[in-house]
């Protein structure tokens, strides 16, 4: 029996949960220059809400969805107001070690305030199992997947014909001079900000159906929506979106056919690899330097 | 006190003053008498500070100095540990472990640090922590070393004598720290280490000037995995049962924590930023269920108050108190 | 460091003024740790349970006058803290006795303590089966270990159900490959007792990875009868949830430390199999069904002295088990409360059966708990599937 289109299309399931955690990662780190390692607790946070909202609240889906994907644009805000935006002068590590400072309190207060016992959170649309191309694909990951791909266009769309796209890739050329040139900066970061953690509550929503809800949920996600990110070019959306498939898919491949110990490792030196051949990820941009 | 060098000496000298000279003393005095007044659990806690403080330093070359950020650090120290463990398992001396744990890691330090060449940013800390990952996985599935079971590892035995006693391996641990911190503040004021400085703040610049980039940043790694491979090897004793579990993410994430906290780019700083989250974990270990989030709270509220870390802010101090008009 | 001087002092004075480190007329101490923080943060509730139980003796007056305090410290599952935590708990809090302890790495990190201290350790809070083996007369062994409970499992579903086909799937550690043991010595035993039954395949997960997409894919590839599952709650959700994908529905066959309520309710456990070394109370196994001696104690210690803990039944009954022989052998020790007195109690534990656990017994062996009762999710919740079963 030949099992390749399964794992293909098992990877892409994968890669697709990758690919939304690459995408938020990806939108904040092109504007901003920093790596949010808060990014998965963000998402988390965001989850326990929805899952107090449906199961102590008994509010609808769709409500609950408003709600969190609102309150995930304020607490991104929130962020960018009382920590980022203070902590002038800061170094891209300063402000990476930040972001795990937010992180790491996010979590403790994750599990301080829902507790750290498993939850269960239903999906989105029910995970029945469809027939393509004689592989089982369930109806969740295929929704993930486009919905993914939706996310990317408009994000791209966004940058490329608003205005405030217009000042945030201004701002993510040279941020110093777009000051200069009375640019609003601070509101692109704003925006930034609380769309990245729009982002990071959306894959976490996505992921948590296919789990169990726990604080810890995102750490591993996280790790690989790095490597994906780094994979495609951390200044490329539709390179967070590649990178997370490709990461994905290699994964299934090399877990499937040659040692299911190591395909992590195997798939970081893949990654080690195309990153060789191409420092700036796949579809990455170099960035001119001056002395 | 002067406050400006008036010799090219005074500015490579290791002391700088008189009053340093009697700071370092009564430092030395107190850590050479600390385990006769202290309980065994602080002797231990020190022990430990001596070896994470190893790990800082070589952080601090490798991003303080050359400013290549490393969030895999961690699997230096089991590769060093494991090496140096497993070699003393069967039958190897100690010093010999050492050795081989320093080779080793020092190799590995290579293996990284040649594609860290062609790498720069994001993607070289993420590929670190794709590294520290790997080390980790490849060490869980190793029957040779114990796979996921670990290892034990005894106290090493010298001249007959076995280090068995906390205050015992505590004198070990602190010779051998501080003559490889003497050598790290050595290297900051060579010629090497200013090649290194030079390469972080503008590596173009340098390279016209003469400084091998290529040769310096990769030395760098070299030497920072050498150092945390011979900490891993005075860290597998100490605990006496290691697990690659032990060495993940989270522990890469605390050695960078230590040297930015302590003051990035300044070996002063990453020691005091090893003393300080290790006393903070003492401290917070008590606190059970509260312990994560006021760690995330001092580390915002530390980086948000003094980016420069501790050891700048005690530099930013000394400064104003030496300029003070009296 | 005047302070520690004075705490170092002090606990010298103390140490000399009562024989016996812990002990005083009113109070004994007891030292245990976990991790509250970090990913393995739910296993806390063992500490939290334990000392809701104390809590319970306390209100009735204590053991022989003496209040029981639990001093704990969470080491974030990191050995080398919980080297640092014992080690505190011995010189600082300067504590009787041991109980709970979560974590096998972490537990063997502590072990030459234990030994060079002389101190009784009761109930490590894991199913490794290297505590009761090196106990060296300190260590009591209360959890069922793992070697045994995949045994016992693996013997149920040939015999009972006719399964002949296992696939195993387990976390790559101390505790997946004690399962994974269990279930290579039983199938070679039941080959030798000319039963026909073979392992398709084994599985294995790094602890904390989520995503088990390539393991389902190769499990349901092996078309096995049943799977036998050593790997946390997340994990396993994540792998029933990719066999509903893949339409792979075999026997699935789950170690104690998947009797989480959440997993419990996922659609891809109904039908499982589960093992159980604890009475469980009505809460897990629906109303009226409970065993009545854990209906007790969930009702008397759980909701009156940690009630946010019972939302996670298991571990909080877990912790009143590990509790329960310590209060028993104080009991049995009496007034006269030395090291060498409250082992000897402990040693002399048989049959001991109004705890939590079926049967406690040390005088065998330090491996205290032999039993295990098999449970089975249907529609209307868990059921028991087996009397209480012995190795």
């Amino acid at each position: 029996m030949d099992i390749l289109p399964q794992v293909l299309i098992s990877g892409a399931s994968v890669g697709s949960i990758y690919a939304l955690v690459a995408l938020g990662l990806v939108l904040l780190y092109r504007t901003t220059h920093i790596l949010n390692f808060a990014h998965g607790d963000i998402g988390v946070f965001a989850t326990f809400l929805a899952f107090v909202m449906l199961q102590s609240l008994g509010l609808s889906y769709g409500l609950t969805l408003v709600l969190t994907l609102s309150a995930a644009l304020i607490i991104g805000m929130v962020i960018y107001t009382l920590l980022v935006k203070p902590a002038k002068n800061q170094s891209h590590l300063g402000l990476l070690i930040l972001t795990l400072g937010l992180g790491l309190a996010l979590w403790g207060m994750n599990a301080l305030v829902f507790g750290t016992d498993n939850k269960a959170v239903p999906p989105i649309i029910p995970d029945r199992p469809l027939r393509l191309a004689g592989a089982a694909v369930s109806q969740l990951s295929l929704f993930t997947a486009l919905f993914g791909v939706v996310l990317m266009t408009v994000l791209w769309a966004l940058l490329r014909f608003t205005k405030l796209g217009l000042v945030m890739r201004a701002v993510a050329q040279n941020q110093e001079v777009a000051k200069a040139l009375g640019i609003p900066v601070r509101q692109a970061m704003l925006a930034t900000w609380a769309v990245a953690s729009v982002l990071a509550a959306v894959a976490a929503l996505l992921f948590a159906p296919l789990t169990l809800l726990q604080p810890a949920m995102m750490l591993d996600p996280l790790s690989k929506g790095f490597v994906a990110a780094v994979l495609g070019g951390m200044n490329s959306l539709p390179g967070a979106v590649l990178g997370g498939y490709v990461l994905g898919m290699t994964e299934m491949l090399v877990g499937t056919y040659l040692l299911l110990e190591f395909k992590a490792s195997f798939a970081f030196l893949v990654v080690l690899l195309v990153l060789l051949l191409r420092p700036h990820g796949l579809l990455g941009r170099a960035k001119v330097k001056r002395v | 006190m002067s406050l400006f060098r008036q010799r090219y000496e005074e500015d490579l000298r290791l002391i700088g003053s008189p009053q340093a000279w009697v700071a370092l003393a009564l430092l030395a005095l107190a850590l050479v008498l600390a385990p006769l007044a202290l309980p065994g659990f602080l002797v231990y806690n020190l022990t430990l500070f001596f070896i994470y403080s190893l790990v800082a330093v070589s952080l601090a070359i490798l991003v303080g100095f050359t400013g290549q950020v490393s969030l895999g650090h961690a699997g230096f120290l089991a590769a060093g540990a494991y090496t140096a463990g497993y070699l003393s398992s069967i039958g190897w001396p100690f010093f010999a472990g050492l050795a081989a744990a320093l080779v080793v890691c020092g190799l590995l330090g290579l293996l990284i640090g040649i594609p860290a060449l062609r790498l720069e940013g994001p993607y070289l800390a993420i590929a670190t922590l794709g590294f520290g990952l790997a080390i980790q996985q490849i060490l869980n599935n190793w029957a040779l070393v114990g796979a996921s079971m670990g290892l034990l590892i005894d106290r090493p035995t010298l001249f007959g004598h076995t280090f068995w006693d906390d205050t015992s391996y505590y004198y070990l641990v602190l010779g051998l720290a501080a003559l490889a911190i003497w050598m790290s503040f050595n290297l900051e004021r060579s010629h090497l280490g200013r090649a290194m400085k030079a390469v972080r703040d503008a590596d173009l610049a340098a390279q016209m000037s003469g400084v091998n980039l290529a040769y310096t940043k990769t030395l760098a790694f070299v030497l920072s995995a050498a150092l945390t491979g011979v900490a891993g090897a005075l860290f597998g004793p100490l605990i006496g049962y290691i697990t690659p579990a032990s060495f993940n993410l989270l522990l890469s994430v605390k050695f960078l924590l230590m040297v930015v906290i302590g003051g990035l780019g300044f070996i002063p700083g990453a020691i005091i930023g090893a003393a300080f989250i290790t006393g903070l974990e003492l401290w917070l270990a008590g606190l059970l269920a509260w312990s994560q989030f006021v760690l995330g709270l001092v580390v915002i509220a530390l980086i948000m108050l003094e980016p420069l870390g501790i050891y700048g802010r005690w530099l930013k101090v000394r400064h104003w108190w030496k300029m003070w008009p009296l | 460091m005047k302070r520690l001087l004075l705490a170092g002092f002090l606990a010298v004075l103390f140490a000399q003024a009562y024989a016996e480190p812990g002990v005083t007329d009113t109070e004994v101490r007891f030292g245990n740790w976990g991790p509250q923080s970090g990913p393995a943060a739910a296993w806390g509730t063992v500490t939290t349970a334990i000392e809701a139980y104390f809590n319970y003796i306390n209100a009735q007056g204590g053991i022989h006058g003496r209040r029981l305090t639990l001093v704990s410290r969470d080491d974030a599952y990191d050995p080398a803290r919980t080297v640092s935590a014992a080690r505190e708990l011995i010189d600082r809090e300067r504590v009787f006795a041991f109980v709970g302890g979560v974590g096998t790495a972490n537990g063997l990190a502590v072990m030459p303590l234990v030994q060079r201290h002389g101190i009784p350790w009761v109930s490590p809070a894991t199913g490794s089966v290297v505590f009761a083996e090196q106990s060296g007369g300190l260590i009591f062994a209360t959890f069922t270990n793992y070697v045994i409970e995949a045994a016992l499992l693996a013997r149920h579903a040939v015999n009972e159900l006719g399964v002949r086909t296992i696939a195993v799937f387990f976390q790559n550690d101390d505790y997946g490959r004690e399962g994974l043991r269990g279930l290579e010595e039983e199938v070679t035993r039941l080959k030798a007792d000319g039963v026909n039954v073979v392992i398709r395949d084994r599985v294995s997960y790094e602890r904390g990875a989520m995503v088990m997409t390539v393991q389902a894919l190769r499990l349901a590839g092996s078309g096995a009868d049943a799977v036998l599952i050593y790997s946390d709650p997340s994990a396993a959700a994540s792998l029933l949830t990719e066999f509903a994908r893949l339409d792979y529905r075999p026997q699935i066959l789950a170690s104690v430390t998947l009797l989480d309520p959440t997993l419990l309710a996922h659609p891809g456990m109904q039908g499982a199999l589960f093992s159980s070394f604890l009475r469980l109370p009505s809460v897990i196994l629906g109303p009226g069904q409970g065993d009545p001696i854990a209906d007790y104690y969930f009702q008397q210690v759980t909701m009156q002295f940690a009630p946010q803990i019972a939302r996670d039944p298991f571990r909080a009954g877990a912790g009143i088990g590990f509790a329960q022989p310590v209060v028993e052998a104080l009991r049995l020790a009496g007034p006269e409360l030395t090291r060498e007195s409250f082992v000897a109690a402990l040693r002399s534990l048989d049959g001991y059966s109004e705890g939590l656990f079926h049967n406690l017994s040390f005088v065998a062996g330090y491996q205290g708990n032999n039993s295990i009762q098999l449970l089975q999710m249907t529609p209307q919740g868990l059921r028991p599937a087996s009397d209480w079963l012995s190795f």
